[in-house]
């Protein structure tokens, strides 16, 4: 059995999540009851004092937190970056958490930081690179390390293999956890057409630690990862379809912007429960899991999307605090 | 084939618009022309672009208002000048003076305080976000002649002070009620203390005179009876006493607003 599978046996279940949000954080802190735990974007809070600094004693007082971070850049071919690792480990030890995640992409190059997710080359090479580097980072760290699959929005020269594949080899070359984000399979399955559940069925998702859910926004040329809207049916369907199929130390809600009424992302939160709740039943009874052809079809959309549409995946994806 | 590090670079210079889509040509790994997402490139150039006006905008939101229309290419041209070098998204907007008084001389022709102006905006970003603790601390009464004497004040670790050769606070003031915008403004020394506050965590902005910056420059080190005596040493014309009355107010003052934070022993 590979390391990692014996690390996550030991990881405790955290429950059901969400995002740590500056805009969303007193009406999240005051609702223990119904949250079970929170991530946090590092880069937020590594070596910064002020307000951060006292909403992360508030949280940390609270509830469990893990982070999901931006910047390590684990796909690109700059060395990582120290200062940055040793700010995180100091973040992650004041916090203790059980696991720390970040992205299978690469968000600098020659040292420029670009400040967005990027896609990377799905080659051999770039597997070797980043399974090296994802064994010291859990070295430096000495915390259980999970990738997270992102959305992507343009076809990267020097691709050797799908996308299920990389995410596949990565994880097992590497022996890390995966931090499955359901949506951006989805939005993925759509915008470069393939069955999600296929995607699914591909990879090692016994690996998968954390989920993500979220809502995504249809675009005129791409459907775009916002965590702007309201989940939708097939996302919840894909959710109840790993959860069935593997346990999840943590399932969150992503919600980054566009904020409805607190009220409505709790009701997300207890929803995401209730499909876990109902999922780990079906895993305990020895019940086979719903297939894939059981569940509604999947269809693409298009709407258009002008300008403001693609400056808010911005927002999503990096400035979310 | 092209290595990870040709095709990362060279989609790292097509994003960051600092070269054009068709250079993607040079990747032996493309069998032919038609093979590279220039679609694909031109949207994460434009998500990548809107990414860093956005927190240019954020934290000079007065620069901003000033140069209205031109403000998108003045972000452009810093950053392809300055690209981001650091993992913290707000750093990457650090530079941003610098590239002022280095490559915008036309710019400063016109509006010479603008660089001053984006060293204040940078400085109040910087100090909201420093990791520096601050704590308040009890306090003796100056009423009580030994504590005068004895004591001085604890500043709060968090303060700047900045000589500005304009009237940045004014500038700023004016920018606030929406006039200013077109409106030339001759140089004129101003000081200004910027601090955060320990617990709204706000970052409080004082302007000095020249007298008031002089002072809180030896703060640091001096007791409130020596200040009392700097103070009627700068004010040779007035009473000494009306002066001293005047620091003693003005030191409850900075503790009230927090710019002092406590009392500290003086030793001889
Ligand atoms: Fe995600």
């Amino acid at each position: 059995m590979p390391d990692f599978l014996d690390t996550k046996k030991r990881l405790p279940n955290l429950g059901i999540g969400l995002g740590l949000r500056r805009e969303l954080a007193t009406e999240t802190l005051e609702s223990e009851s119904r949250i079970d735990w929170l991530e946090l974007v590092p880069e937020n809070y590594m070596g910064l004092g002020g307000a951060c600094r006292e909403r992360l004693e508030s949280a940390r007082n609270k509830f469990p937190l893990v982070t999901h971070g931006i910047n390590l850049s684990i796909g690109s071919t700059d060395d990582l970056n120290s200062e940055y690792l040793s700010k995180l480990k100091k973040l992650l030890d004041l916090i203790d958490a059980p696991w720390f995640s970040d992205h299978l992409c690469f968000t600098s190059c020659d040292g420029i930081y670009m400040h967005d997710l990027l896609p990377l080359p799905r080659s051999k090479e770039a597997i070797k690179l980043i399974a090296e580097k994802v064994k010291r980072v859990q070295e430096t760290i000495g915390r259980p390390f999970l990738l997270e699959n992102i959305s992507y929005y343009m076809n990267v020269p020097g691709c050797e293999m799908n996308d299920s594949q990389f995410l596949a080899e990565v994880a097992e070359k590497a022996d890390c956890g995966l931090l499955l984000d359901v949506n951006n399979v989805y939005v993925n399955s759509l915008n470069h057409g393939f069955d999600p559940y296929q995607y699914l069925d591909q990879i090692p998702l016994e690996r998968t630690v954390q989920i993500h859910v979220a809502g995504h926004k249809q675009g005129s040329e791409y459907v775009i990862d916002t965590h702007g809207s309201a989940v939708v049916e097939p996302v919840f369907e894909l959710l109840q379809y790993v959860l069935e199929r593997v346990e999840a130390k943590g399932v969150m809600l992503e919600r980054d912007q566009n904020f409805p009424e607190f009220e409505e992302i709790l009701l997300e939160v207890d929803r995401i429960r209730a499909i876990s709740d109902a999922a780990a039943q079906v895993r305990h009874s020895g019940m086979p899991p719903r297939a894939a052809s059981a569940i509604k079809q999947f269809e693409r959309k298009a709407a258009p999307a002008g300008r403001k549409d693609l400056a808010e995946v911005k927002h999503a994806r990096v400035l979310s605090a | 084939m092209s290595s990870l590090h040709e095709i990362e670079k060279t989609l790292t210079s097509i994003w960051m618009q600092r070269q054009p889509v068709e250079s993607a040509q040079s990747l032996s790994c493309l069998l032919e022309a038609d093979q590279f997402d220039a679609d694909g490139a031109r949207l994460y150039a434009r998500l990548i672009g809107y990414g860093h006006e956005d927190v240019l905008t954020s934290i000079y939101p007065y620069c901003a208002q000033l140069l209205g229309n031109s403000w998108e290419k003045l972000v452009k041209k810093y950053v392809s000048l300055f690209p981001p070098d650091h993992f913290h998204l707000n750093s990457s907007a650090r530079r941003f003076p610098q590239f002022l008084n280095e490559h915008c001389t036309d710019l400063l022709e016109k509006r010479a305080y603008l660089a001053e102006l984006a060293d204040y905006e940078w400085l109040e970003m910087e100090l909201l976000e420093v990791d520096t603790a601050v704590s308040v601390t009890e306090r003796t009464p100056l009423s009580d002649p030994e504590a005068f004497v004895s004591l001085g004040p604890v500043l709060n670790p968090t303060l700047a002070v900045r000589t500005y050769k304009y009237p940045i606070q004014k500038i700023v003031d004016l920018l606030d009620e929406g006039k200013g915008s077109r409106k030339k403004f001759a140089p004129e020394k101003s000081h200004v203390a910027m601090y955060r506050d320990p617990f709204s965590h706000r970052v409080r902005i004082v302007e000095l005179d020249d007298n008031a910056q002089v002072l809180l420059s030896e703060a640091a080190v001096s007791s409130y009876g020596q200040l009392a005596k700097r103070c009627v040493e700068l004010n040779p014309e007035r009473n000494p006493q009306s002066s001293v009355t005047d620091l003693i107010e003005l030191i409850e003052q900075f503790h009230e607003i927090n710019l002092f934070v406590g009392d500290r022993k003086v030793g001889k």
